[in-house]
């Protein structure tokens, strides 16, 4: 359809107003939220998060993609509630303790929300107790978590630690990322699930959320 | 003791210092600035120095071979992991990164890393060499933006990329002991006034560079990785090891 199309086209574009414009006018003509979301506003952020992810397009343009999603999101979010059209899951994310730089998360917390994902940021500084009890709060499917030190990713084993204390191990997994994060730090501490950058990290959340 | 070192060019002054005082003899690579926030890419170009080093090495008379290889690199993002030489040990200091080595030991960047709270680090090198946060600089970013994005754009990536700010509370200047650094200090200064951090002058200690260059490689600060083994890490505070 030409005018979800459309939508996709300018969302990758970073163009709010229009995309915001669009998905009004798309649901004045009665096409099916689903739809608008699914073919437009997801799909855009699918071809941002795969350029993304080879190197095509950087930073500026996932956040402005994101933005231009989250503006059509506003108007579309009521709408898709009333038609019964549910999240495709939850996660809860922040950065570790200790560690203040929040560029990497948000860059994944927009790709999850542009897979369908309803993600519950709890920002930065944060600590396991807070990554546990949120997701408890939530019924989270996923605890993510961010380091950018070095001095801090340890603290990432506390989460998984706090998690297991907590009895909800066997219900959300937990992913981890960040420039100094591996498979094998993954694999010492006992979370589920390391990606190296943003996009696969959405592809990797979506998987787990849908396979449940 | 002759040493082939590579070295991050934040370090280039204290460790050019630190090597003109030596008894070794020190051949030197620079790398550039930055490399840690790609930690593959630094990984790669350490082993490519490591290898051309190590091929160099075949053509040299006896007398004018080295000894080892050391890095003037912490963990930096663990950017040092996984490196592996073939002929010659390998010398790593057991810090995080260059801030331990600005401040003569990990002990005392850990300290003040834990006794203050959102502590962004400044040096006359990381002036020099990066991109690093204040007013001027994000003038440009913005008016770049503005170019490629447009204005309404432009201001969003803006509160995106400095929403940091307000989470950090310290700006801290490590003062060296060896240059003039009172211009970039100043600076610094004016920025941490501008993003109402506070500011401080923490006082340099080049031991740690010092024993670095010199060949005192004790087994707490110091990992000496043993010919065709890996850089791995260790999480439970020695920072790395050798590996297979």
């Amino acid at each position: 359809m030409a005018l979800v199309n459309e939508i996709s086209t300018f969302l990758q574009q970073g163009r709010a107003p229009k995309v915001k414009e669009l998905v009004a006018q798309a649901l004045e003509e009665g096409v099916e939220p689903k739809i608008i979301l699914e073919e437009g506003l997801l799909d855009g952020m699918n071809v941002i998060g795969e350029k993304f992810k080879n190197n095509e397009v950087f930073v500026p343009e996932v956040l402005i993609a994101a933005r231009a999603m989250n503006a059509g999101l506003e108007i579309l979010k009521p709408r898709l509630a009333q038609s019964g059209v549910e999240d495709k899951g939850v996660a809860v994310i922040g950065t570790i303790k200790g560690d203040l730089h929040d560029i990497g998360k948000n860059l994944v917390k927009m790709m999850m929300e542009g897979k369908g994902i309803k993600v519950i940021d709890l920002g930065v500084d944060v600590a396991p107790q807070t990554f546990v009890d949120k997701a408890i709060e939530n019924n989270a499917d996923l605890i993510c978590c961010s380091a950018l030190l070095t001095t801090t990713m340890g603290e990432m084993k506390n989460v998984v630690e706090t998690a297991k204390a907590a009895n909800i191990r066997d219900k959300v997994k937990i992913m981890v990322g960040g420039a100094p994060v591996t498979q094998s730090f993954c694999d010492m501490i006992g979370a589920d699930c390391y990606t190296p950058d943003a996009t696969s990290a959405a592809d990797a959340a979506l998987a787990f959320c849908t396979n449940k | 003791m002759r040493i082939a070192l590579i070295g991050c060019m934040v370090l280039a002054r204290e460790v050019s210092y630190a090597l003109y005082q030596s008894k070794n003899t020190i051949q030197c690579s620079w790398l550039e600035q930055g490399l840690h926030n790609t930690p593959e890419a630094l990984r790669q170009r350490l082993q490519e120095e490591i290898d051309r080093i190590e091929s160099r090495q075949q053509t040299l008379p006896a007398e004018q071979k080295a000894d080892a290889i050391v890095l003037a690199y912490g963990l930096c993002s663990n950017g040092v992991v996984g490196l592996r030489s073939r002929t010659l040990p390998l010398v790593v200091p057991r810090c995080d990164d260059c801030i331990s080595l600005f401040l003569g030991s990990r002990r005392r960047y850990l300290d003040l890393f834990h006794s203050n709270n959102g502590i962004y680090w400044f040096t006359k090198g990381w002036v020099e060499n990066s991109f690093i946060p204040s007013k001027e600089n994000y003038d440009a970013l913005y008016a770049h933006y503005v170019k490629e994005y447009g204005e309404e754009n432009a201001a969003y990536l803006m509160e995106v990329e400095t929403s940091f700010i307000q989470n950090y509370e310290n700006a801290f200047f490590i003062q060296s002991p060896i240059y003039d650094d009172s211009t970039e200090a100043q600076k610094v200064r004016e920025t941490a006034g501008q993003f109402g951090w506070d500011f401080r002058e923490v006082a340099g200690d080049l031991g740690y560079i010092s024993d670095l260059v010199n060949g005192i490689w004790d087994e707490e600060r110091f990992l000496v990785c043993p010919p065709n083994k890996t850089i791995v890490a260790d999480y439970q505070g020695k920072k790395i090891a050798e590996g297979d």
